[in-house]
């Protein structure tokens, strides 16, 4: 496993310039809005990059040479969700650091705990990403799992801007839900969601390991 | 070393079926034409493809239970993949450093230097001839105790072909218990390489052969049709129809020279017996 983060970071590395230019966006993003922005914009954007290095392993042939190595296929799975997990982990946490120095400085200050349920927040959404796309990157290759990309966002923003009223079209009353969840502490919602997320993610890495055992290069 | 028996893969409109043996301290080569199934053998060794039925072992164990440790025995070189383009070479020695506790850096940097190959450029930059040295160099500086090269020579000219097959010899001249399976549709690579060969055409195994053996004992026989009506057919493996009459192959020159000797009688290189072991009839 270590070869193969090793062979990761050194693909990251590969994007510096790329980093540092989605680091200043995010930077001159907060001056427009607030600046709890930066750590979900960072958080999302270091989740992708992460996902992404699987499309630098399948460039031009390159599972094949990659599974001639001496890790077994399993091993590259479970890297593959440590690498993005942990990369999405030091985003959000670099953009909340970027966040919290920028909150001093910006005209629209953004609160700690504000902060940092965004967050906490964005690290959920990077791990559903990542539960979501790193077996379908598996299994399919480039370009048709960019198709899935876009189903995806789809999805979320139907589910955002629509899903209300599509309950409501189809009879479901859940504003009584919603006044309840709002009467709750955030943090315990977070908790649920959480530990919802983790399981999604446990299941979607058993998915991708059955994906690569069996796939033929 | 490796020994394969009636290992069975099927395709639409291919089918494999072949057994093989390299033993310790052998380079055994692999040749055919394109397509005929090198490449499908070589990557159900390496584990990229499952094989349908058939025994496969090597290093004395089942090859679908090799562990980690068995799999760092083993060094390969694909015809068409290595590591990502967009890394350097010096990453990928980072890379091999991280996987092969065996790897020899100070190996690996002065091969790179005698080869030419500059440390800081990109993969992907690389020209045909400087991937496959570097691909080789890669197989060659971890320790392994097999090789499973898949066509390293393709694409290279002839003196870049001597430097790999000279790193080859030098891998083999360090070990005498290490083993390398090659395959190549360049005939001499192999003439001057391999201790035994398999030829291998549209899945099948139709010849297995030690290359003196071929080299010294093999040979085409030009003769008309009257004369080819009266000769021994003992010792012919196979025959051609030419408009001059027929040309036969023979694994028994020396027969045919003291029994005949007015008879034409040429010594073949490989490529001149796959084309009558594909083209010719047996007789």
């Amino acid at each position: 496993m270590k070869g193969l983060f090793v062979k990761d970071l050194l693909i990251i590395r590969t994007q510096l310039k790329t980093i540092l230019m989605i680091c200043l966006c995010g930077v001159a993003m907060s001056f427009a809005f607030d600046s709890s922005i930066v750590a979900g914009y960072l958080g999302i954007i270091g989740t992708m990059l992460a996902i992404g290095t699987i499309g630098y392993d399948e460039f031009d042939n390159g599972f094949s040479f990659l599974f001639t190595l001496p890790a077994v296929r399993r091993t590259y799975v479970r890297e593959k969700y440590l690498f993005c997990l942990l990369t999405a982990v030091i985003s959000v946490c670099a953009g909340f650091a970027i966040s919290l120095v920028l909150s001093l400085v910006t005209p629209n200050p953004v609160s700690l705990s504000d902060l940092l349920l965004t967050g906490l927040s964005m690290l959920m959404v990077g791990m559903l990403f990542i539960a979501f796309m790193i077996p379908v990157r598996v299994k399919y290759n480039a370009e048709k799992s960019r198709t899935f990309m876009y189903i995806l966002y789809a999805a979320i923003l139907v589910t955002v801007f629509g899903g209300g009223k599509i309950l409501s079209l189809i009879g479901v009353d859940f504003s009584q839900s919603v006044a309840k969840l709002d009467s709750m502490n955030p943090y315990v919602i977070l908790v649920i969601i959480a530990a919802i997320v983790i399981a999604v993610v446990l299941i979607s890495e058993r998915i991708a390991e059955r994906i690569i055992t069996k796939k033929e290069f | 070393m490796l020994s394969v028996k009636h290992c069975r893969k099927h395709y639409p409109g291919f089918d494999l079926e072949c057994s093989i043996e390299v033993p310790a301290g052998r380079i055994t080569g692999i040749i055919g034409q394109n397509g005929a199934g090198k490449s499908t053998l070589f990557k159900i060794l390496l584990g990229l493809v499952f094989k349908d039925d058939g025994e496969i072992t090597l290093f004395d164990r089942e090859l679908s239970e090799l562990t980690e440790a068995d799999r760092r025995r083993i060094g390969s070189v694909l015809a068409d993949s290595t590591f990502s383009g967009y890394l350097k070479i010096s990453d990928a020695e980072q890379i091999l450093k991280a996987f092969y506790p065996e790897f020899d850096e100070s190996l690996f940097e002065r091969k790179c230097r005698d080869l030419s190959l500059p440390m800081d450029k990109k993969i992907s930059e690389l020209s045909t001839g400087m991937k496959a040295k570097f691909k080789v160099i890669c197989a060659l500086t971890h320790g392994a105790d097999f090789l499973i090269l898949d066509e390293p020579t393709s694409g290279l000219d002839v003196i870049a072909r001597d430097d790999v097959l000279s790193m080859l010899r030098d891998y083999m001249e360090e070990n005498d218990e290490r083993s390398i399976l090659i395959s190549s549709h360049i005939s001499s690579d192999l003439e001057t390489l391999c201790d035994d060969f398999y030829m291998i055409h549209e899945g099948k195994i139709i010849l297995h052969e030690e290359t003196d053996r071929l080299l010294s004992d093999y040979g085409l026989i030009k003769i008309d049709q009257k004369a080819y009506e009266n000769l021994d057919k003992k010792y012919l493996l196979k025959k051609k129809k030419e408009n001059y009459g027929y040309l036969c192959l023979s694994d028994h020159r020396d027969y045919y020279m003291e029994n005949d000797p007015e008879l034409v009688i040429e010594k073949p290189g490989i490529d001149d017996v796959i084309n009558m072991m594909v083209k010719g009839v047996s007789v």
